[in-house]
């Protein structure tokens, strides 16, 4: 198991390492970049650009820049020496080893192109919204799905199957914003139940996460939360629409193939309750595949929910993205992609190890 | 399982066929005898003849801006003359719109499917069929490809596309294929890494035929079942990603109008009541992804009838 788990994380590390150099190559073929800022600006010399791409580290070959990036080199050195640190140890283990402190590995993420501001700043400022629209979206959807499936696959067949089955089929291919337009006219125009869209009521309330808005929450903490709720409904009803549909189909169809199994007939006919049978027996086995899939949301969490947060003006990681693509903004960008490969990663490696764990016939 | 495989009538076990079936054509019928792929493939159908046809029927051009008697901001809706209605400002009409953008979503989705199945099987069987180094380098590339989220990269890939130049269907073709290809390589490196064990092939080398006409003649059409299985499912993903990253504002310009950049411009209108410019592309949205879906299910069933899953 320990030597398994090893494995695995090792294998991580190389397909983090390796998605760094894809991140790094496709940013580099693409166009614009901070030279451009002062490309028309006819009193820029050409020493003043030379200047500026140096002290942006710009003016070295591609592998440096691409090693400095990741903080396997110093900036302050040059050619091999870079490798290693100013306490002699090499330069990409830990600051407080080593001794250096620039680049990705020592958590420096650079700043925006765009706007001069950190990006773990406005990266840690995007992921709160997005961290409550999701992990709620994720709570509702995996219970729904849950709680259909079974009973659906239980009553494979029925009527109530039939309808609900055909009903999640047809929404597990509903486009995200399809659906978010409908809801959204439907409640916050005809029905006029919920705010159309945002965060907050900017009328009464300042921009969420702000100082201000931590202020204005501890004042008045319920209406702050009675505010975020309501906005809250009409995004997380569309993710779960959307996303449950799939997961309870699955469900359901392992339910059914679990039913059929010898062991949960051994166990009819030993005589126990239609009631222990399913959850002691039929369920143990149906539920493993999908709680292995719980490792599978860890990415949801951060960038999920793109296109439901772009619906519905979601001050989250989606709009930071989607901010950042329109400005080519490419160490916001870089952050983001490289923070969502690390989340598919560790998903990846906790879905594993999770069935490893829960399923007794896998032997490490 | 779907719900359709309840309720399919089991094939009578005494009315078996008397001549020997090959497994394509015993697949075939398993396929028409049910009810989803048979439907998936008339709505399919239908869909392709409208977007064929569609222009053909409709008096207006696609370009055509009519010159308005009143200034109406908002569109109005369906009428004789104008039968999906018009949409607001420029006054389009939603029939031609949306034949026309048939046209290209359907184009992006087969042609992205199309690219990237091929590049993944090819890579699929390389890695599977020669195995080694070539096979563990070539699965470290899918994992990396696979790490990254992409709906995230599909988009940045095709705005550093759309400024490099690009404008149009290719730019959303290109992101497609250049990321739709792991799943097949995948899919495909298995069964081959299955089939090279079997005694056909060994028996296939034994008699010294080429590793290159192994792979195409003997290995490649047994393990192309998952992916005629995987294409339908790849069609409608494109489909609908092209939907996803239009409606961004990352997709196709809308002078190659697309359903999904019809519904990027329309999203503000429809709140105000003009339904008909988002109901009739999203409808078609919907009724495609559908029909592949069902025709993917479909598949999956006929060509794997014990419930073996790849």
């Amino acid at each position: 198991m320990i030597k398994y788990a090893l494995k695995r994380i090792a294998l991580g590390v190389t397909i983090m390492l390796g998605s760094t150099v894809l991140i790094y190559a496709l940013l580099l073929a693409a166009p614009g970049g901070p030279e451009q800022k002062y490309a028309l600006n006819p009193k820029y010399t050409a020493a003043q650009k030379e200047g500026y791409l140096k002290s942006l580290g710009l003016d070295q070959p591609v592998p440096v820049q691409y090693c400095r990036w990741l903080g396997a080199c110093r900036r302050d050195a040059e050619g091999l020496d870079a490798l290693v640190g100013p306490t002699g140890f090499p330069s990409f283990l830990p600051s407080s080893i080593s001794g250096v402190y620039t680049g990705l590995i020592h958590g420096e993420l650079g700043y925006s192109y765009f706007n001069g501001e950190s990006v773990a700043d406005l990266i840690a400022t995007a992921a709160l919204p997005t961290l409550i629209l999701a992990g709620l979206s994720i709570v509702i959807w995996l219970t729904l799905a849950v709680i259909v499936g079974v009973y659906t696959g239980v009553k494979s067949g029925g009527r109530l199957d039939n309808s609900v089955t055909t009903v999640t089929y047809v929404l597990s291919t509903f486009p995200t914003f399809l659906l978010g337009f409908m809801l959204m006219f439907l409640f916050a125009i005809v029905l006029d139940l919920t705010p159309v869209d945002g965060m907050v009521n900017g009328r009464e309330s300042p921009a969420f996460g702000s100082d201000l808005y931590w202020q204005y929450f501890s004042s008045s903490p319920i209406t702050a939360l009675l505010d975020l709720a309501a906005h809250l409904v009409l995004p997380v009803m569309t993710l779960v629409i959307v996303s449950f549909s799939g997961d309870s189909r699955y469900v359901r169809a392992s339910v059914i193939d679990s039913l059929s199994m010898e062991h949960v007939r051994t166990a009819r006919a030993k005589g126990l309750t239609r009631a222990r049978v399913l959850v002691r027996h039929a369920l143990r086995t149906a539920l493993v595949p999908f709680a292995t899939n719980i490792g599978l949301a860890l990415p949801f969490l951060f960038g999920g929910a793109l296109i439901t947060e772009s619906i519905f003006s979601w001050p989250g990681i989606g709009r930071l993205t989607l901010q950042a693509t329109n400005n080519l903004d490419y160490p916001v960008l870089m952050s983001i992609l490289l923070i969502g490969s690390v989340m598919v990663v560790i998903g990846n490696l906790v879905a594993d190890l999770l069935y490893a764990i829960l399923d007794p016939r896998v032997r490490l | 399982m779907s719900s359709n495989a309840t309720k399919t009538k089991p094939a009578p076990s005494g009315l078996a066929p008397k001549v020997s079936e090959s497994p394509w054509a015993q697949a075939r019928r398993r396929f028409f005898a049910g009810r989803q792929g048979p439907w998936g493939l008339r709505i399919l159908g239908f869909i392709v003849l409208f977007v064929i046809v569609g222009p053909f029927l409709a008096p207006y051009d696609r370009f055509s801006v009519p010159a308005p008697s009143e200034f109406v901001f908002l569109g109005r809706p369906p009428s004789f003359e104008h039968i999906f209605g018009e949409t607001a400002q420029l006054q389009l009409d939603v029939f031609m719109l949306t034949v026309n953008g048939g046209r290209g979503s359907l184009l992006i989705g087969f042609v992205s499917a199309i690219g990237g199945i091929t590049i993944g099987t090819f890579i699929g069987i390389i890695s599977g069929y020669f195995g080694g180094k070539l096979d563990g380098f070539l699965m470290r590339i899918v994992d990396v490809f696979l790490a990254i989220p992409s709906l995230f990269v599909i988009i940045v890939g095709a705005r550093i596309i759309s400024e490099l130049g690009g404008t149009g269907l290719m730019t959303v073709i290109i992101v497609f294929v250049a990321f739709g290809w792991m799943g097949t390589a995948r899919l495909v490196r298995g069964q081959v890494l299955a089939l090279r064990e079997m005694e056909f092939i060994e028996a296939a080398r034994a008699l010294g035929v080429s590793p290159v006409r192994i792979a195409l003649r003997h290995v490649l059409p047994n393990a192309v079942g998952p992916v005629v299985v995987s294409f339908p499912f790849a069609v409608g993903g494109a489909i609908i990603g092209e939907a996803f990253i239009s409606y961004l504002g990352f997709g196709v310009s809308p002078l190659s109008p697309t359903w999904g950049n019809m519904l990027s411009n329309s999203q503000q209108f429809f709140l105000q009541g003009n339904w008909w410019w988002v109901g009739f592309p999203g409808l078609f949205i919907v009724l495609t992804a559908l029909s592949v879906n069902m025709i993917g299910d479909a598949l999956r069933e006929s060509l794997e009838p014990e419930g073996r899953r790849a």
